[in-house]
């Protein structure tokens, strides 16, 4: 049965998605402008922190049961 | 059947993904502060007529030069500075000159700098733009030169063009 309360919830979840999409597509659009500025040693090790980045994040959310 | 002790290091094991996504990601903002910072920066300040304009380190990373105007006759003051921002020495050949196109018309300056770390050094030179007009180019019309400086295998070009003081029709 769908209730006021669960609809409000769903809400909060597509609020939060479109949050996160935001908050990602900025931290992006910034990193993208800011990287020409690193040597390319720099963007190399960023490159290779950021797939260390999302692996661990992808593991958490595993083990968190996502 | 977990037991507490296989579920605490199932939790620990968790939140040490999370750590190391966390550690990560400020490794990657230090990278960025500190490798964007780092560096040899180069800053030219060209006066004339009473007008200074600025060209700043980020500007170079535009595709197309910068460019400034004057009048003919009016001498163009260059102070090129130098920011080294690294904790070893930095040594090179600084070298501009006044080139029409693909031709080199006459030297400013050729010197040789070493920059201690994190500190600057300011080389100066004045073009006279009355002595620089090709003898194809009538007097009445405006031209363009440019001014490159050369160092340690980097190179800046700075456009100049000249306005001509008599009339043109």
């Amino acid at each position: 049965m769908i209730t006021l309360e669960t609809v409000n919830m769903k809400l909060e979840y597509v609020l939060f998605g479109f949050g996160i999409l935001f908050c990602l597509a900025g931290v992006g659009y910034l990193a993208a402008q800011y990287v020409r500025y690193l040597t390319e040693l720099g963007q190399l090790i960023s490159l290779l922190l950021t797939v260390g980045m999302f692996a661990c994040l992808g593991k958490y959310f595993e083990r968190v049961g996502w | 059947m977990p037991t507490r002790r296989t579920g605490k290091k199932t939790t620990q094991r968790k939140n040490l993904y999370l750590f190391l996504t966390i550690a990560f990601f400020l490794a990657i903002i230090a990278i960025f502060i500190f490798d964007g910072y780092m560096g040899t920066y180069d800053t030219v300040r060209m006066t004339t007529q009473e007008r200074e304009e600025v060209i700043e380190p980020d500007y170079w990373s535009r595709d197309y030069p910068p460019s400034i105007w004057t009048e003919e006759g009016q001498d163009i003051y260059f102070r090129y500075e130098l920011d080294n921002r690294r904790f070893s020495t930095y040594s090179a050949d600084v070298e501009a000159a006044v080139w029409f196109g693909e031709t080199k018309h006459s030297d400013l300056i050729s010197q040789a700098v070493a920059i201690g770390g994190f500190d600057k050094e300011e080389l100066e030179w004045v073009v006279d733009t009355g002595l620089l007009r090709p003898t194809d180019i009538p007097e009445n019309q405006d031209y363009e030169f440019s001014v490159i400086i050369k160092r340690d295998g980097v190179e800046r070009r700075i456009i100049v063009h000249i306005s001509s003081l008599l009339p043109r029709y």
